[in-house]
């Protein structure tokens, strides 16, 4: 995110004192930082040094320094030290009477260098195993000792449906958490797709089995059509895991009560397709827009799923994606609704 | 036979005590990483429980320790974490862990199945 165009004295950017020639005659702590040189080595040299020769937006930073003009904002390319380039933002701010004899001050902050992706990656990542230690813990000592508790000869069974109440909403929250961890790993870039040769239709089946109590519960059918021979995909099983489960577990929550909710898989091209049908209600035009978004949850959703968190279908996507994939879905007045996710196939290479 | 059940929250250490104890099995506990390696070098337990986020020393320092003990290197350890990143796991399996347990995704009755499991089999199952 550039920084906004009127607050860039709020960043920790560079703050250099350049002089009418062009001669840098003061370098901040944090110039050093970003730019690698240090105070004693760059005093007296000119600030081209640190800019991309021949770019527009070097000349334009050179020109308002020299003429001592007020440079609001521009994004310009740097070598810093080490011989790396990175993207910055500068401000020219006019400086008379400096005791420096510097006629403008500029002020840089590096936009998109490597050195401050790796450090906000490292500050997410701390962030996520963090939060997860600090949230699962007391959610394991709730749900252990809830479990030890309902094994105990004398809780009444009114008691025990209590507890077994407190016990599912614990386990919401432990969903919860799941999902909001898968949700920032994705973001941070740190769920990478371990791919290898797998057979998609394993994956199926042992999903199918884990959902199936809760398609029973609400007496659908739940039918697997193979319509192709080639099921070897070549993918992280735990991602397409987690894309499977959720669009088959959105299916079950939002097809009708005795429905019937149809899962193909087939092949077309060098993709393996998977998709999942239900006969519920359709999607809703003003939902369409929203609905890989995370934390979207619309009228029917809350109606139909209100444990739902909003983040199945945007991890779903990400899941798929990060596959080398693509999801989408149709869903039309009498036809029901199908999410259908293309995986790529293994291809022997011959 | 004994295993060593490393973990420094207490409330789970007391219900984990208990589910062994309850299964024939008799329990040492330990509230930090030193104290795991002390006890391991002292009971030869047949199992440890390690979890990762320790004081004094962290569960894949304890991990790299018990590996490089010729002594202790043989007993098979399980990680029982609520860490759940992929790099972390890749390194625990890499460091030698047989198994690895996300605390939340299990109840405790299952974490007693997979000991017995490690114990009579040898094998740990890679289930996440």
């Amino acid at each position: 995110m550039p920084p906004k165009k009127t607050n860039l004295y709020s960043f920790p950017g560079a703050v250099v004192d350049v002089a009418g020639d062009g001669k840098i005659v003061g370098w901040g702590k944090n110039a050093e930082r970003v730019f690698g040189y240090s105070t004693k080595e760059i005093i007296g040299r000119q600030f081209s040094v640190v800019l991309s020769e021949n770019a527009e937006a070097s000349r334009k930073i050179i020109s308002a320094i020299r003429k001592g003009k007020r440079l609001p904002y521009c994004e310009a390319f740097c070598k810093k030290k080490d011989g790396l380039t990175a993207k910055f933002a500068f401000a020219v701010l006019p400086a008379k009477g400096n005791a420096r004899r510097a006629t403008a001050y500029v002020v840089a902050y590096n936009v998109d260098g490597k050195e401050g992706k790796e450090e906000m990656e490292k500050i997410q990542n701390d962030f996520i195993s963090v939060a997860a230690h600090q949230l699962r813990t007391p959610l394991t000592a709730i749900k252990w000792t809830l479990e030890v508790f309902m094994e105990d000869k004398n809780v009444t069974p009114t008691q025990r449906e209590r507890l077994n109440d407190i016990y599912v909403s614990n386990e919401r929250l432990i969903y919860l958490v799941n999902d909001l961890l898968n949700v920032s790993r994705f973001q941070a870039g740190t769920r990478v797709a371990n791919k290898k040769k797998i057979n998609i239709e394993e994956i199926v089946r042992s999903s199918l089995r884990l959902l199936l109590p809760n398609a029973k519960r609400k007496r659908q059918k739940i039918t697997l059509k193979i319509q192709t021979q080639k099921s070897i995909a070549i993918a992280d099983p735990l991602l397409l895991n987690e894309a499977f489960n959720n669009v088959l577990s959105n299916a079950i929550a939002y097809g009708p009560e005795g429905g019937e909710i149809a899962v193909v898989l087939g092949a077309k091209g060098a993709n393996c397709l998977i998709s999942v049908h239900n006969n519920g209600p359709i999607i809703p035009e003003s939902a369409r827009q929203k609905l890989f978004t995370k934390f979207y949850r619309g009228e029917t959703e809350r109606r139909l799923k209100p444990s739902g968190t909003g983040l199945g279908l945007f991890i779903a996507k990400a899941a798929v994606e990060a596959n080398g994939g693509k999801i989408w879905y149709e869903s039309r007045p009498g036809k029901g609704t199908t999410f259908t996710f293309a995986t790529p196939l293994f291809i022997m290479k011959t | 036979m004994t295993i060593l059940i490393v973990e420094d929250e207490e409330i789970l250490r007391k219900v984990l005590k208990e589910k062994f104890e309850e299964n024939d099995y008799s329990v040492v506990l330990a509230m930090d990483g030193e104290a795991a390696i002390n006890l391991a070098r002292k009971y030869k337990p047949q199992l440890i429980l390690l979890d990762l986020i320790l004081p004094k020393k962290d569960g894949f320092e304890v991990l790299k320790d018990l590996k490089s003990d010729f002594e202790l290197k043989h007993i098979p350890v399980i990680i029982l974490s609520n860490l759940g990143q992929d790099e972390g796991i890749k390194k625990a399996f890499d460091l030698g862990a047989i198994d690895y347990i996300i605390k939340t995704q299990h109840p405790v009755n299952e974490i007693v199945e997979k000991v017995k499991h490690v114990l009579l089999t040898g094998n740990g199952h890679n289930n996440r």
